[in-house]
């Protein structure tokens, strides 16, 4: 170390630049693996949710069937597992799309006509039956059960809760914040490199430093990545989380560790990178030196 | 100092400097996970999934205890004693009607999952044998069906761990579900049973049951034991 000032001046720099590397790759993280319909449409497949969803309906309008009187039998032709992926597909595609602002509100429209007719003949059949007038109440007693049935089933297919999350409000500011993502990325990407740029101007003299700060830095700053992914992984910490609806719990739960995994992906190219970097800067300062010993011997 | 030992020293320098900068983004990253608001996260995901994604190896959930009670009568008996007091989501009692032929378990709580199971006590009622107004429900489809044709006199038994308590019908009741009348918290001792009137056409807003007066009670244990 011949200059301890340039020294000083080095490491302020490679602790800036190693949060430029975190905050760029976190960023970038977000913008193409988190803000995908595909990541969680991939969870939904891998996870099985439309049957698990299924299965919850099931169970759900089973136990109405107590209360209302309507027999499970009733929804069998519509709710099916195949029915159900649909809506799941279909409410994810929307919910991403509204974040990305591409569409203009949370909650998709299905097609509930075969429903609609099974449960219009349960109920005409059971009002014939019964002797039961169908006057204006009938009707409003159609229409809520109707609309109770569709609201069930919109529920138990929202598995990443979007229409709750936009109740909440959270929708909208997520979508403020995510407008500028790709710009935050880009903006990221280049304060980033204007570090980078810095390091080699402030260790011009031996330019060769410059790769060893820049290589060390993003060594560094994926090993802080690499090493709370990992444990974050092995100790299965977001299985933790209690959240009492399972196929919610498998959606939610599975985004994370599919970001995390992601994390740690980018986290071992990282590290491959700045190895290679302090690689070519060994063998650079070997044919250095290589050249200095032939020079000094000419 | 020798140009071989400043060498030396340069390059210690070099090999330390990765920790040192390791240990201070680390530390900078430690403390502004302590300090940041991350925890205001749990607001919103509390409001999207019923639940604060508490992160606890504790079990949650509805934890269903289901012991046998015991329907026979014992050789003594005290007409006052102890009260063993249930948790949520307790099978506590057994609930016997001879007239419409129903037996069935009673728990402490009410909710889809314990309905589905039995009879269910509200826990704002009193405790069967406390004093005051026990309020149970089932549903009218499963083991409340033949609940309206319990006619006043008929003999209702309620038999848990700590004792059996008996009750006579004193009327039928019909109520909306908004109307708190007769769930309400009395000074006297009643049971109450209800259920939904039966209708097809959605869940119903009227419900039906009957009001019982105390008319026996055998403790198993003294309250001093």
């Amino acid at each position: 170390m011949k200059k301890p000032h340039i020294y000083l001046i080095s490491v302020f720099l490679s602790i800036l630049l190693i949060f430029s590397f975190l905050v760029t790759g976190l960023i970038a993280l977000m913008h193409f693996k988190g803000m995908e319909a595909d990541t969680c449409l991939q969870i939904v497949q891998d996870k099985q949710l439309a049957q698990a969803v299924h299965e919850s309906l099931t169970q759900y309008f089973t136990d109405q069937e107590n209360t209302t009187g309507i027999p499970v039998s009733v929804y069998e032709n519509s709710i099916t597992a195949e029915a159900c992926e649909t809506i799941i597909r279909d409410s994810v595609k929307n919910g991403f799309s509204y974040l990305n602002g591409r569409t203009a509100k949370v909650g998709t429209e299905p097609d509930f006509s075969v429903l609609e007719q099974d449960m219009r003949a349960f109920f005409e059949d059971y009002a014939d039956q019964h002797k039961i007038e169908k006057n204006a109440s009938y009707e409003i007693a159609v229409k809520e059960s109707l609309t109770g049935a569709k609201a069930a089933i919109l529920n138990a297919c929202d598995v990443y809760r979007f229409r709750t999350l936009d109740d909440a409000g959270v929708m909208s500011k997520a979508q403020h914040v995510l407008k500028w993502s790709g710009f935050l990325t880009i903006g990221a990407g280049l304060v980033t490199l204007l570090l980078i740029l810095f390091l080699f101007m402030t260790n011009h003299a031996e330019g060769r430093h410059g790769f060893y700060w820049t290589g060390i830095s993003l060594l560094i700053a994926s090993l802080l990545l690499l090493i709370p992914a990992r444990w974050l992984i092995r100790t299965c910490w977001f299985d933790r989380f209690a959240i009492k609806t399972d196929h919610v719990f498998a959606a939610v739960t599975g985004f994370l560790y599919s970001l995390t995994e992601a994390a740690t992906q980018m986290a071992i190219v990282g590290i491959c990178a700045a190895v290679l970097l302090l690689l070519f800067l060994l063998m650079h300062i070997h044919v250095y030196k290589k050249e200095t010993i032939r020079t000094a011997k000419h | 100092m020798s140009e071989k030992a400043k060498k030396r020293g340069g390059l210690l320098i070099y090999l330390l400097t990765p920790l040192l900068l390791l240990i201070l983004t680390g530390g900078v990253l430690a403390l502004c996970y302590v300090l940041a608001p991350a925890h205001q996260l749990q607001k919103y995901l509390s409001l999207a999934f019923m639940d604060n994604l508490k992160t606890s190896s504790a079990s949650s959930g509805l934890r269903i205890i289901e012991d046998e009670i015991d329907m026979n009568t014992p050789d003594k008996t005290y007409d006052e004693g102890k009260i063993i007091y249930p948790t949520f989501g307790e099978q506590y009692a057994m609930l016997e009607a001879k007239t419409i032929n129903l037996t069935v378990g009673v728990y402490y709580g009410v909710t889809s999952e314990l309905l589905s199971r039995g009879a269910c006590q509200s826990t704002g009622s009193a405790i069967i044998g406390e004093g005051g107004n026990t309020v149970i429900d089932a549903h009218v489809n499963t083991y409340f069906s033949d609940l309206e044709k319990l006619r006043p006199g008929d003999e209702i038994t309620l038999y848990t761990k700590y004792g059996i308590f008996t009750y006579r019908v004193t009327e039928q009741i019909t109520f909306d579900k908004t109307d708190k009348r007769y769930v309400a918290v009395t000074d006297e001792e009643y049971l109450t049973l209800y259920t939904c009137k039966p209708q097809v056409l959605g869940s119903s807003d009227v419900r039906i049951g009957v009001r019982c007066e105390p008319v026996d009670r055998k403790f198993k244990q003294k309250a001093a034991d």
